[in-house]
């Protein structure tokens, strides 16, 4: 059996459906979002027709430039918000049936880290991620939950803390802990490595990685860093305006010169490191007004 | 379904955290020595809440006792627990001890114990609800409703006869302004906590003008009325409004207590509770109803006592955080052990001269509050 690093990266590449590692069977949970088109006003559409089929496992990065519609694309598979139009099916069933409660099953929502007002202890916050158990779980079974995921992420140590007093490298692992207790088969993260330093950044797109293969679960996250999805990512979604998908494919298909350059209007150079992408930033391509957009 | 039989083989990923992962999917960690340390810090942290809240209760009926033994007649500490046990039991002895405890000082205590509990747990829901810490029944406008609804009704001569008036009519204008801010919160454009709480601060601001316009109006003895029920008291509270009072009071918390799981879901932004299952707008306007109604139920009665509701839940959260599973009993009963302790003060220490309960709580729990705040606010909020 050829290793996984031969296998991402040697020359004989399989096709984009193949190359997943050992596997093509298909995840437990299907995400098909078909002609989903949101707006938060009359008229105004901030995602215009997605059409996008999640079936495999995987860490997936979703990339594009600021108000896109990246957050927006993620918080509509989570039913955070209600579509415009079109639909979304989770296994085939419309999202715009099922109930919130129903929807948390399949789907964790891990959301931009803020500080709540009222901050709680690490355990109480990680502990919320429980709400949407089976009622008859004993607090014994929730307890154990959320250590076995404060072991995982290292931060066992931390539980009688306050939210408040943590780092920011802290406070994401704690919002992924309280994720992952919700035990869902799909995790969404809203830039889970904003406001990281390198140590960390690489510590958390490690973690998703790791879990979407050792779990088989389907890792959906936002990012502004191409090389760190371009190296990590098994599928990069790369948006671009007016809030429509540009490109869905293995990093080095979509992570091009062409496509950056299209996408956020930067000029670049685009190498090759271990059969991963990786770009070197050029100027911007900015009128002779000086406007960027 | 396992992605790959062994992660790591994935170059990408650091041998620890490929264990790390292995260990959290494969393996209970139910026994260890890490789990049960976990286990025991845990149940520390519940034993030190649940000896916070019965220390309430603690010092709420020995305050109680000693506020009820206290007056112009002079009954002891211990007549006063026996008087009303054996009224309890129907085994009155002393008629003439058992009607002036029972029926002329009691409800005054137990009007406090109540309205302390509903106002307390309004501050806290109402805090956590519009997830701002300056949220209670003053800036939701709730208190401003109320006193216009009284004003209303004592200017128009409504209750000459008796008091009923003027409580229906503070009840019916303190819900007003929840009900605007649900309506309003249909639109989607104010459908935010923040938008919420500002609406219901325009409407106290509205109300205030309102009850200063009929203020202007009214004849001194009206006046007078007016003023001692913005101020608020628990002398006139009489058994038959402390059963509206408490039933309202009991119900209301109840429910909200039911609910305490969900309200810290909510208390985290409306995109993790919809992402953990749960309809926030749903729960926030079915919360501020509650709380609006049990918040009327007691401030109709009393008048406007401020302080409780916005700095108890503040002051409990320093000493046992911020989960509203334990906020909440927490709250109730130290809302109501500050209200007994500060009445009795109130009648105490410039005594024949009674001081309103509301200014008292101020005097004291202000610079306490400030303390508190300046010795532990920075971790607490």
């Amino acid at each position: 059996m050829a290793s996984i690093s031969e296998k991402l990266s040697g020359p004989e590449r399989p096709l984009p459906d193949e190359r997943k590692l050992d596997v093509d069977e298909i995840s437990d949970v299907v995400i098909e979002m078909k002609d989903v088109s949101f707006g938060y006003g009359i008229g105004e559409t901030v995602i215009r027709d997605i059409n996008l089929k999640i079936d495999r496992p995987g860490l997936y990065c979703v990339v594009g430039p600021n108000g896109v519609g990246k957050s927006t694309l993620i918080k509509c598979m989570s039913k955070i918000e209600n579509l415009s139009s079109g639909d979304i099916l989770i296994n085939g069933r419309s999202i715009r049936t099922m109930r919130h409660k129903d929807v948390a099953k399949f789907i964790g929502y891990v959301p931009v880290v803020s500080k709540d007002v009222f901050s709680m202890s690490v355990l109480e916050t990680i502990l919320i991620g429980c709400q949407n158990r089976r009622s008859g779980d004993s607090e014994e079974s929730k307890m154990k939950a959320v250590y076995k995921v404060m072991v995982l992420l290292n931060i066992q140590d931390l539980s009688e803390k306050l939210f408040s007093e943590l780092s920011a490298g802290q406070h994401q692992k704690v919002a992924i802990a309280r994720g992952l207790v919700q035990k869902p088969r799909v995790l969404i993260l809203d830039e889970p490595t904003a406001n990281l330093d390198v140590k960390y950044q690489v510590y958390v797109v490690e973690l998703l990685r790791a879990l979407a293969e050792s779990e088989g679960m389907i890792v959906i996250m936002i990012s502004h860093d191409l090389n760190l999805s371009a190296k990590y990512a098994h599928e990069v979604i790369m948006m671009s305006p007016p809030g429509v998908i540009y490109k869905v494919g293995p990093p080095e298909d979509v992570i091009t010169k062409e496509n950056i350059e299209t996408v956020y209007g930067v000029h670049c150079k685009v190498i090759e490191d271990d059969g991963a992408p990786v770009v070197i930033l050029g100027q911007s391509m900015m009128d002779e007004f000086g406007n960027i957009d | 379904m396992k992605f790959i039989e062994d992660i790591e083989e994935d170059p990408l990923i650091a041998k620890p955290m490929s264990r790390l992962v292995r260990e959290w999917s494969r393996t209970d960690q139910d026994d260890s020595d890490g789990y049960r340390k976990h286990m025991a810090d845990y149940h520390r942290t519940i034993r030190r809440r649940l000896f916070f809240i019965v220390m309430c209760v603690v010092v709420t009926v020995v305050a109680a006792g000693y506020a009820i033994a206290y007056g112009p007649l002079d009954i002891s500490f211990a007549d006063t627990y026996i008087t009303i046990w054996n009224h309890i039991t129907g085994n009155v002895q002393n008629a003439g001890m058992d009607f002036i405890i029972v029926n002329v000082r009691a409800p005054r205590i137990v009007a406090g114990i109540f309205g302390g509990i509903g106002l307390a747990v309004c501050g806290a829901v109402l805090q956590s609800v519009l997830r701002n810490p300056l949220a209670d029944s003053y800036t939701t406008g709730v208190s401003s409703g109320a006193s216009f609804g009284a004003t209303l009704a004592i200017t128009m001569g409504l209750s000459v006869v008796n008091s009923t008036p003027t409580v229906i009519m503070a009840f019916v204008f303190s819900l007003l302004p929840i009900v605007a801010i649900i309506l309003l919160s249909k639109h989607r454009s104010a459908s935010s906590p923040t938008v919420m709480i500002m609406f219901g601060i325009g409407l106290m601001y509205i109300f205030n003008a309102l009850t200063t316009v009929f203020m202007l109006w009214s004849s001194p003895e009206d006046l007078a009325s007016i003023y001692q029920w913005q101020v608020g008291s628990l002398a006139k509270v009489t058994w038959d409004n402390i059963l509206y009072m408490a039933a309202v009071v009991i119900v209301g918390t109840i429910v909200i207590q039911i609910l305490s799981g969900k309200l810290n879901v909510l208390a985290t932004g409306d995109d993790n509770a919809k992402a953990l299952g749960i309809d926030p707008h749903r729960l926030r306007v079915f919360l501020l109803a509650v709380t609006g109604l049990i918040c009327a139920g007691v401030v109709s009665f009393t008048g406007v006592i401020g302080f409780v509701g916005l700095v108890t839940p503040h002051i409990v959260r320093i000493f046992i955080g911020a989960d509203n599973r334990y906020l909440l009993p927490a709250s109730a009963l130290f809302g109501a052990m500050l209200m007994v302790v500060c009445d009795l003060l109130g009648r105490a220490v410039l005594d024949p001269a009674v001081l309103p309960v509301g200014v008292v709580m101020a005097f004291i729990g202000g610079p306490t509050f400030i303390w508190l705040l300046v010795r532990k606010g920075n971790s607490a909020w």
